[in-house]
């Protein structure tokens, strides 16, 4: 008996010491918190938490053991999640739209735990995160089938707000009707024409009506306003539940490939250079070049001189300047190097304007 | 013209303005030159050593080179004035082989032109930078010059492009010294010609600007041995011959005579490590006449971290990939020895 006695003392004591740090890396945690919020980062950062994890394996030397540590390893970071997510809650995230709209969708899943604020336009919840209102500003910049958000655009050159996160959203349509409505009985679907289009094989295969709403959330608040369960809207599955609707059938766009772009907007840049990451890592530039022969090429001889593969060249017009331009340019690479910081230095000066709108992981 | 017109380069006011010059490496500049051009004209006596790699190859060797050549320089500074060679681009004798930085910013890959303009700029700032030295670069394309103007404070015409025009009357506009190289064949009168015409003002055409330029009354000699028609290489760093060149230049009416021996290439047989014996020979020279005393003004020695050469794909820190080298302790040792000899 003396014996287990022992033992447990033994445990009492590690626990003891254990409590003492889980609550020093809690601290840790709602600094990084603090930090993400600050930098339009989101919380779940799939990379760092299997890094975390693989490192950390690697400190227990009994295989055996090994196999328990991960999954304790796992549980401690699922819970700094939630602790971060729950400090995340006084962040007001800026967005253009109406809840359930796709932009709403965006925020919820890069910010969970956040207070997605709506703006009525791109440019009003861009100003409110420059003023300060909101923390991050979540806005789409690209369509992979509409293309460029030409508005974002300006504001991204126009503007003094980073972008240190890329969120990408496919576009998933469901129909969404009354709760237990039978979906053979749905007559008439509601929906934004984008979305429609991508779901026009099923509306004919179903012989389905369509009706046009200016936004999917719009149309999925008006079929639940109007209580007929012939009647369906078609929209992301966040707005049936916002607007006490069900989803009746999952996926039913034909078209795959719509994913939306949305760029997280703050105040701070920010270069990591945590450069063991396997993830590919993008940055923007914005710049305007003197308007003489060959002035664009020297800047892009400048960036093929340091290897940065460019993914992506466009001309916006500046507005207040007439038959002026600026361009975009999303290029492939790290920037938080010597390479890239040269790079910005040797442009510099053959750029009237230039800015770094920032760098970010994609997926 | 079979010659593919690939893509406009910048113009040296677009890359300082990428690369400027500190405040204090302007300044630091200031006192280099007056240190270095007080040699030439006689009020300073101090020795001039214009030491550094045959060719500028990594910016992190020459960079710790530099900075190993300060802690040198400080305790020397009675006797020695050192110039840090950076060579960043090199002729070579059939156009093949490693042209230098500018032509291969990685000795490695292809030529990137764009790249190594901005490179070498690059790296004669991080040299006064770092190290405060305001560094020495031999000019085989004159129209660079103008990308480096304000960082190099020596500036050596080489002995295949001693005899160029364009080479002359671009010296003729500079405001540091520049030697001049005797040729390859060791003709002296080429040598001379070459400086009464750097020394002259001229008016012509550089960088597509008609141009005038004063004369550049620092001028001067640089003896580095010659090969002869039968391929047999010979020293010129003699008495004999420092004494034949007094007497050219006493029979030239050039102002501030003056030579820099070169210790390496047809004077060493680019055995490099006979640089440490005729440097000294040639100090010892000196102490013989008051006339050659006042005429050598200094020399030039090819030296790196480590001794010897290699290809460029060995990849040995600090080792030369042109030339073979005196590396850092045999450089240590002969430059105090020679602060010791100067007198």
């Amino acid at each position: 008996m003396d014996e287990l006695k022992d033992i447990r003392k033994k445990i009492d004591g590690i626990d003891a010491q254990l409590a003492g740090l889980f609550e020093q890396r809690m601290e840790c945690a709602r600094e990084i918190a603090a930090y993400k919020a600050a930098h339009g980062l989101s919380v779940l950062d799939p990379a760092r938490e299997e890094e975390t994890v693989r490192q950390g394996s690697m400190r227990v030397l009994d295989r055996d053991i090994r196999e328990y540590y991960v999954r304790f390893e796992q549980n401690v970071i699922s819970l700094s999640r939630d602790w971060q997510q729950r400090l995340m809650n006084g962040v007001k995230v800026a967005y253009s739209g109406v809840p359930g709209a796709f932009a709403h969708i965006a925020v919820l899943r890069a910010f969970p735990g956040a207070q997605p604020v709506a703006y009525p336009d791109f440019a009003a919840a861009y100003r409110a995160c420059e003023a300060g209102d909101c923390d991050v500003a979540v806005l789409p910049f690209e369509n992979s089938s509409a293309g460029e958000v030409a508005a974002v655009t300006d504001l991204m050159f126009n503007g003094s707000l980073y972008v240190n996160q890329v969120i990408e959203i496919e576009a998933e349509q469901n129909l969404l009707g009354l709760p237990g409505a039978d979906k053979s009985k749905v007559r008439t679907v509601y929906s934004h024409p984008q979305a429609l289009y991508q779901c026009a094989e099923y509306l004919e295969e179903h012989a389905l009506e369509a009706r046009e709403y200016s936004n999917t959330a719009l149309a999925a608040q008006a079929v639940s306003e109007k209580g007929d369960p012939t009647c369906a809207a078609i929209g992301a599955a966040e707005a049936a539940a916002l607007y006490g609707l069900e989803v009746l059938e999952a996926r039913i766009n034909t078209t795959r490939t719509n994913t939306t772009r949305f760029a997280a907007f703050t105040r701070m840049l920010r270069l990591d250079t945590e450069g063991k990451r396997k993830m590919g890592k993008h940055f923007i530039l914005m710049y305007t070049v003197k308007n003489e022969a060959g002035s664009l090429a020297q800047t892009l001889n400048i960036i093929g001189a340091h290897n940065y593969n460019m993914c992506n060249l466009r001309s916006r017009p500046m507005k207040e300047l007439l038959w002026n331009y600026y361009f975009f340019v999303e290029l492939d690479g790290d920037v938080a190097t010597e390479e890239g910081e040269s790079m910005l230095r040797e442009l510099a000066p053959l750029c009237d304007r230039l800015k770094l709108v920032g760098s970010f992981y994609t997926h | 013209m079979n010659m593919i017109f690939k893509r406009k380069l910048l113009i040296p006011k677009e890359v300082k303005e990428m690369y400027p010059i500190s405040p204090e490496g302007a300044l630091a500049k200031r006192g280099n030159d007056a240190r270095i051009q007080a040699v030439f004209t006689g009020e300073s006596d101090k020795l001039l050593l214009v030491i550094g790699p045959c060719s500028a190859d990594r910016e992190d060797a020459v960079i710790e080179y530099v900075s190993r050549l300060r802690g040198l320089q400080e305790r020397v500074a009675d006797k020695i004035v050192i110039v840090p060679r950076i060579y960043t681009n090199k002729p070579r004798t059939t156009g093949a082989g490693y042209k230098g930085m500018l032509h291969q910013p990685n000795p490695q890959e292809h030529s990137d032109m764009l790249r190594g303009l901005i490179s070498i700029r690059k790296l004669h700032m991080l040299a006064i930078n770092e190290s405060g030295f305001s560094c020495a670069d031999e000019m085989l394309y004159p129209e660079h010059h103008r990308f480096l103007d304000d960082l190099l404070s020596y500036v050596a015409v080489g002995a295949r492009s001693v005899e160029d025009q364009q080479h002359r009357m671009t010296a003729s506009g500079l405001d540091v010294p520049v030697g001049m190289k005797n040729p390859t064949g060791g003709n002296l009168s080429v040598m001379m010609n070459a400086i009464r015409a750097a020394q002259a003002g001229h008016t012509f055409i550089y960088r597509n600007w008609e141009v005038e330029s004063k004369g550049n009354p620092l001028t001067h000699a640089i003896l580095r041995g010659y090969i002869d028609s039968h391929g047999i290489t010979h020293p010129n760093y003699h008495y004999e011959d420092l004494a034949h060149l007094y007497e050219l230049y006493a029979q030239s009416g050039l102002v501030n005579p003056s030579v820099l021996v070169d210790t390496n290439h047809c004077n060493s047989g680019k055995r490099y490590d006979e640089q440490v014996r005729i440097a000294k020979e040639v100090l010892h020279s000196t102490r013989h006449s008051t006339e050659i005393h006042a005429l050598v003004k200094g020399l030039m020695i090819e030296s790196y971290l480590e001794d010897g050469c290699q290809k460029p794909g060995e990849g040995v820190y600090g080792k030369s990939i042109t030339d073979p080298c005196l590396g850092w302790e045999k450089t240590e040792r002969l430059v105090l020895d020679l602060a010791d000899l100067w007198v």
